[in-house]
This record gives structure tokens, sequence and C-alpha cells, in this order.
């Protein structure tokens, strides 16, 4: 049971951070399950693009989302250390796994209420709700993202490709 | 009622159980007492189904729960007592409080779930206490013996004294002793333990595999595998055993169903049920509730005659049979219905068809299509539509219901002599037989139920139509081709010398073009899960003999797209923008 978000005091907490480009992004670390290595993907014909395939995690049947292809990025070649992070999410009231293939993971950090800030506004006619907000930690600016709206079927890409400078000054606004 | 409970959402859930299971069992020694008002074990058995829901809805507080078993356990005990025996009007009241009791307990399995105590009861419940206390006084007064309970005392005037209390105390014992033998498992951790099984079983040909192809694999390791690989089979065995349950069930509730259903049409009926202790997966008795339950009201509605001389003039007993029947042949499962009724009326049901296009004049199709037409949509022949049956629906859900769990449906009837309904079915949803196929650089697994036969085609075979769609002639016949490489928009080789299976459904064929046929497999379906959304052409997927996940083809769906997608002169696109089109994008 969320209260309503008007505060980052609930934000606060352990993420877990991953790479998808230049760009660090940041994802509950309760919500993560496991992170495994790239590893055999099926493809699903006729799925959505951003929808990898479908993987074999120890028995369970696990969609695997391109993250990169899902926030409209340019693709890129698959290489070791590429992940596969899944997680735990709330979809039409059910929980469901899902799994999100990212460039690499970073590293797990304590964000406190006071380095989150509220998720910018870019211009109209874009949709940022699934960005949870923008954190900054020492090792640079991370954004935090709310991911069962990811992981939800509409689109939620930033289009055009958000840049890291845009970035920072709507953080900094 | 009082407010809400402290009370443990456990215990709540647990009541609910046992009073259903309670409910359940004492349908069912009704109904053998309603054959046989003098069997006393049935009746004590009934009358301590009620005394233990009495006692839990005491403990839960619940007053109309609690009234109304309590109400019906005065009229057993007065049965017990000898005042009065359960027949007629009596037994109908005993009933009636079972189905009281059902409801209420759904209600509270209901507000269980949405968290809003108390349940709000039934208004019907003061109407049956005052019956049945009607019923009580009359018998307690034995004034009116003559007009309620009738010929009651004289009819059973001398039975066996009852030993109530001490069989009370033996039978509760051998209960208590049986509930210890058995724990009652959430499906969902069995159904984890199967995959978990399924995922070993995987793991431990995989370690095979590695351990033989080395040499530096020892004797000894490879001895320790040997043995490793058949305990893990027969563990896969067994927990697949878990979910499977007898029929029983499901054939006590038919029993009940149809004691209601011919008392609602005035008819006489015999119930016999047959292979109760057969076992199937618990999802396919869950699914084949429903086309069970259209089968007996249409069988004793429909099928028997409502006049017992017509019966009699036929040579039939006056009474109607009505028989279910579960066994297992060949890896499947047969539940069948079957009433020695009139028949159905063939010259009716081609009149009908012809009427509907369904049938041309001059066609003389066999006895089987025929029966098969009653399972199209809008389709009856019933020229009385009652409360229950007849109104053209019903038959076509069956049918379509049956299909969706991978089974079919198979009618005979002979005209006055009765109609067999009869239903194949696979023994679990979980597992399915199917051919392991390749299209480029994937593999699919194809249901073997719906493949009907597999082709080489031969270039001058497949005929091209407006360019857009093709067709594969088998045997004179013009089937609908689907290239799934291009229709899928797959990447890799194509063989020159494709193979076509021919597969069907729902009576449709289409011809599905795959590079090559890689095997048989067992395989456990899995759901794609929420997080892809619509998959045409794909039910589900399975785990491979490697661990990849495999995808499994529906036919049924596959054939929607065939006629909405234009396969042929598709140009196969490149890698990055595979397949993401929606499908509608194609629509020749």
């Amino acid at each position: 049971m969320k209260a309503p978000n008007t505060k980052n005091g609930e934000k606060e907490g352990k993420y877990l951070t991953f790479k998808l480009g230049r760009e660090e992004y940041g994802l509950e670390l309760v919500r993560v399950r496991e992170i495994i290595a790239l590893m055999d993907i099926t493809p699903v014909p006729l799925a959505p693009e951003y929808v990898r395939g479908v993987m074999n995690l120890r028995g369970r049947v696990i969609p695997v989302v391109d993250l990169r292809r899902k926030f409209g990025m340019q693709p890129t070649e698959d290489h070791d250390r590429k992940c596969i992070i899944v997680c735990d999410v709330q979809r039409n009231d059910q929980a469901i796994q899902m799994s999100i293939l990212v460039d690499a993971v970073s590293e797990v950090l304590h964000i406190s209420a006071a380095d989150i800030e509220d998720a910018p506004s870019f211009s109209t006619g874009v949709e940022t709700s699934f960005i949870h907000g923008i954190a900054k930690a020492k090792s640079g600016v991370k954004i935090l993202l709310d991911i069962d709206i990811v992981l939800s079927a509409k689109a939620v890409s930033l289009q055009p490709v958000l840049a890291p400078p845009q970035l920072e000054t709507a953080a900094a606004t | 009622m009082a407010g809400a409970p402290d009370l443990d959402e456990d215990i709540i859930r647990e009541f609910v159980l046992e009073g259903n299971e309670q409910l359940a069992d004492a349908d069912n020694r009704l109904l053998d007492l309603e054959k046989n008002p003098n069997d006393d074990e049935a009746l004590n058995a009934v009358f301590r189904s009620f005394h233990t829901i009495k006692g839990l809805a005491g403990f839960l507080n619940l007053e109309d729960l609690q009234t109304t078993a309590h109400a019906s356990e005065d009229l057993l005990d007065c049965a017990r007592g000898r005042k009065l025996v359960l027949h007629g009007a009596a037994i109908d009241l005993v009933f009636q409080a079972s189905d009281v009791l059902k409801q209420l307990i759904g209600q509270v399995g209901d507000c269980l779930e949405s968290r809003s105590w108390p349940p709000s009861g039934l208004a019907k419940v003061p109407t049956l206490v005052d019956a049945i206390r009607t019923l009580l006084a009359s018998v307690d007064s034995e004034a009116v013996l003559g007009t309620k309970v009738e010929d009651a005392l004289e009819e059973a005037p001398e039975r066996a004294a009852p030993a109530a209390d001490g069989a009370d105390d033996g039978a509760d014992r051998a209960r208590s002793n049986e509930a210890e033998r058995t724990i009652r498992v959430d499906a969902q951790r069995l159904d984890q333990l199967v995959d978990l099984v399924g995922e070993l079983v995987i793991t431990v040909s995989m370690v095979n595999r590695a351990a033989t192809s080395n040499d530096n694999g020892s004797r000894d390791l490879r001895r320790h595998l040997l043995r490793l690989d058949k305990i893990t089979r027969e563990l896969q065995e067994l927990a697949g055993s878990l979910r499977m349950v007898p029929v029983q069930g499901l054939f006590r509730k038919m029993a009940r169903l149809a004691r209601d259903t011919a008392k609602k049409c005035g008819k006489q009926v015999i119930f016999e049920a047959v292979g109760e202790d057969t076992e199937l997966d618990k999802t396919v008795v869950e699914k084949v509730a429903d086309p069970l339950v259209h089968l007996v009201r249409n069988a004793i509605d429909h099928g028997l005659e409502a006049d017992p001389e017509e019966r009699t003039q036929k040579g039939k007993s006056a009474t109607g049979h009505l028989s279910l029947r579960a066994f297992h042949k060949s890896g499947l499962i047969f539940i069948e219905v079957e009433d020695d009724g009139k028949g159905l009326n063939r010259a009716a049901i081609i009149d009908k068809a012809i009427q509907r296009g369904l049938l041309r004049k001059d066609e003389v199709p066999e006895d089987r299509e025929i029966f098969a037409l009653i399972c199209q949509p809008g389709f009856s022949t019933a020229a009385k539509v009652t409360a229950m049956s007849g109104r053209g629906v019903g038959m076509d859900v069956v049918k379509r219901n049956i299909v969706a769990m991978g089974g079919s449906l198979d009618i005979r009837s002979e005209s006055g002599k009765g109609t067999c309904f009869a239903m194949k079915l696979p023994l679990t949803l979980a597992v399915i037989d199917g051919m392991l196929v390749r299209a480029g650089n994937e593999r699919y697994v194809i249901p073997t139920l719906s493949v009907v036969r597999l082709v080489e085609p031969r270039q001058e075979d497949i005929v091209s139509v407006l360019e857009t769609h093709e067709l594969l002639q088998v045997q004179g016949q013009s089937i609908p081709l689907l290239r799934l490489t291009t229709l899928f928009a797959m990447e890799g080789q194509t063989n020159a010398c494709p193979l076509a299976i021919i597969a069907e459904s729902d009576g449709q064929r289409v011809a599905i073009l795959v590079d090559e046929l890689l095997g048989q497999q067992q395989a456990v379906i899995k759901s794609i899960g929420h997080g892809i959304g619509e998959t045409p052409g794909i039910s589900g997927c399975a785990i491979l003999s490697d661990g990849r996940v495999g995808l499994v083809l529906d036919v049924a769906g596959l054939l929607k797209l065939s006629k909405t997608t234009a396969p042929a002169p598709r140009p196969l696109p490149s890698t990055s923008n595979g397949h993401e089109q929606p499908a509608g994008a194609w629509t020749a």
C-alpha cells in the first residue's frame, strides 16, 4: 500500500544501478529477484519489438524486455557485460516476474531522500511517469525508474532519446 | 449477526473447505438415503455432517448457518429416533437445507476475499427453518400424521434399534484416522514442485552428457549418475501424480444434479456412475465440470422420454437410466454420459441443417457427422424450450470447452435406444504430446492431437492465389498453406524441400510449412506470461530437453492468421526490424 507520493521520503532506500549506454539508471532493490548473465532467449514472433523473447529460469518462463528498445534507444550488439535483471512487477493487480536486459549492472547504492528529486518535465507530450525520481550520487546522476510503469504495455520511450546534459539541467531546476 | 470476529483468516478458510467437504459428503449420503430410507449408516453420516457444520458455525458466530444446520439436525434426529422416515417432502427439505448451507458457506468465502465481515446472509433461511419446524411439529403432535408425513411411520415399522452413539464414535475415529493420512497442500506449491522437478530432470541429463562426453569421467561417477538419473525420473513421475485427483467428487455432484433435474422434469431416473476412482489432473476436473453439467441436464431433460409408457412400449424399463462413465484408454481419459432415452432425431437434425445451409439436400453424411452438427452455434431441435435446456445455446459451448482443453466430443445415438456423449480428454492439461519441428533457426512444438498428417509437398502442388495466399493440393483437397518462416519473419536458412504439417482445428485444415521434423516430445505447457501481451498463433511454451524455451503453436490461431495475412510475397525482413510490425499491417 502506497501513500500519495508527495514527498520523497518513501523513495529513500537501496537501489540497484545499471547502465544503458552512458546513462545510469536505478531500480528499487526490493524489486530485484536476481541478476543473471545473458542467456539463451527464445524470440517470440509477432510480439512487440522491445520483447527480446522468453527465457527459462529454473523451470519458469520469464519474458525478457530489452530496455534499450523499450526506451527507443539505438540497439547495440550483445556483449559479455550485458545482464538480465529479473524483477517482481505488479501488472493488472497481479504480481508477476519479468526481466530487463541492460548494458551492465553497476552497484547497489543507498540513496537518501535528500538526494532524490522529482521526475523532470521535458517538452510537452513527453511522458515521464515512469521516472520515479532523479538521484544525485557520488558516482553521478541516476535516473530512478518505476519498474511497474516501465514494464507496462504502454509505450514509455522518451522521444527523442534524452541526452545526459539535458537531464542535468532538468534535474537542477 | 455478531460483529467482526478477531478470528484468524486461516480458521475461516479452513471452515469453508471443511464445510464444503461435509456438504458434498452429506449430499452423497442423502442420495443413498433417498433410495433406501432405512440406511442407518447413511442417516448417521448425514447427521454428523450437519452437526459438524453447526458446531463450526457456532464457533464463528455465523447465525444463519447455525440455525439452518440446527433445524436440519433436529429433523435428522427425529428420523434417527424413528419418529419419521426421510422420504418425499422431508428429504427434499434436507436437500434444500444442504443447498442453503452451500450458498451461505459460499458467502463466507466471498467475505473472506473481499474482507467484509459478516456475510449478508440469505432471506430464505427463515422460510426453510419454518418449513422444517412445521414438519417437526406435525410429527410431534402426531395428529396430522396422515397429511404430511403420510404413511411414513407405517412404511418403516421395524428397523433395527439404532446403535447411534456407539456407531458415531467408531465412525468418527475412522474418519479422523483417515484425515491423518492426507494433508492439504496449496496447489501453487505443488505446481512449483512439479516445475522444479522438471528442471531437475533436464539438469541431470545435462550433467550426464557432460560426464560421459568427457573421458575423465570416472566409472564411479557414471554409476552414481545413472542412479541419480533413475531417482530423478521416479521423482518426476511421483510429482506428476500429486496433482491427480479421482473424478469421484465431480461424479457425486452430477448425481445430485441428476436427482434435482429429474425432479424438476417430473421424470424417474436411475443414475449410475462407473469408474469413480479414475484419476485425472485437477485442472481437467475443474474444466470438465461445466460441459458435464450441461450434458447431464440435457440427457434428462431431452434425452429421456417424458412418458414412462412410451418407454415400456419400446421394451424398456419405465424408469430412465443415466450413466456416467470414466476410464483410461491409450493415455487419454474418456468420460461418457449415456442415457437410454429416445435418441437424437436424425431427420430433424438433417432438416434443420439443410434449412440453415449447413448441409446440401443431396448430401448423405455419416451418422457421426450428422450428430456433430448439434454442436453448431445456435443449433437446437428442441421443440420446447425449458428453463434449463433447449435454448439452442449450450452444445456449441460444451464442444468449445472440450476442444479448448485439447479434447474431442463424439456423439453416438440410436433412435429409440439412447444417446451417448463421449468426451475424450488429455490426462492433464500440463503435459501434451507434441511434434518438435524446426523452422528457420527456431524450434516449435505442434500438439500431436491437432496433426492430421505430414506430407512432403512438390513445387507443383503449391498454388498461389492473388499472389498473396497459397494453397496446397493434398489428395485433391486445397488447403491454405502457411510458411512459418515467413509468417513469423524469421532468419535462418530455409530448407529447399520443406515439410508440410497438415493440422486441423475445429474441422478446418491448414498446412504449416516447416523445415524439418526433429522428433516427438512430451512437453509441459507453460503460459508465456502476461508480460508480452497477445501472441497470435502461439498458445504457450515448453521447456525443451536442452533447457531452452520452445514455443507451442496454436493451430486455431494460425488458421485465423492464415485468413488475414499475406504470406507469399512478403520479403524476409532484415535483422533489426524483424517482427515488430503489428499483425494488422500485413492484412491482405
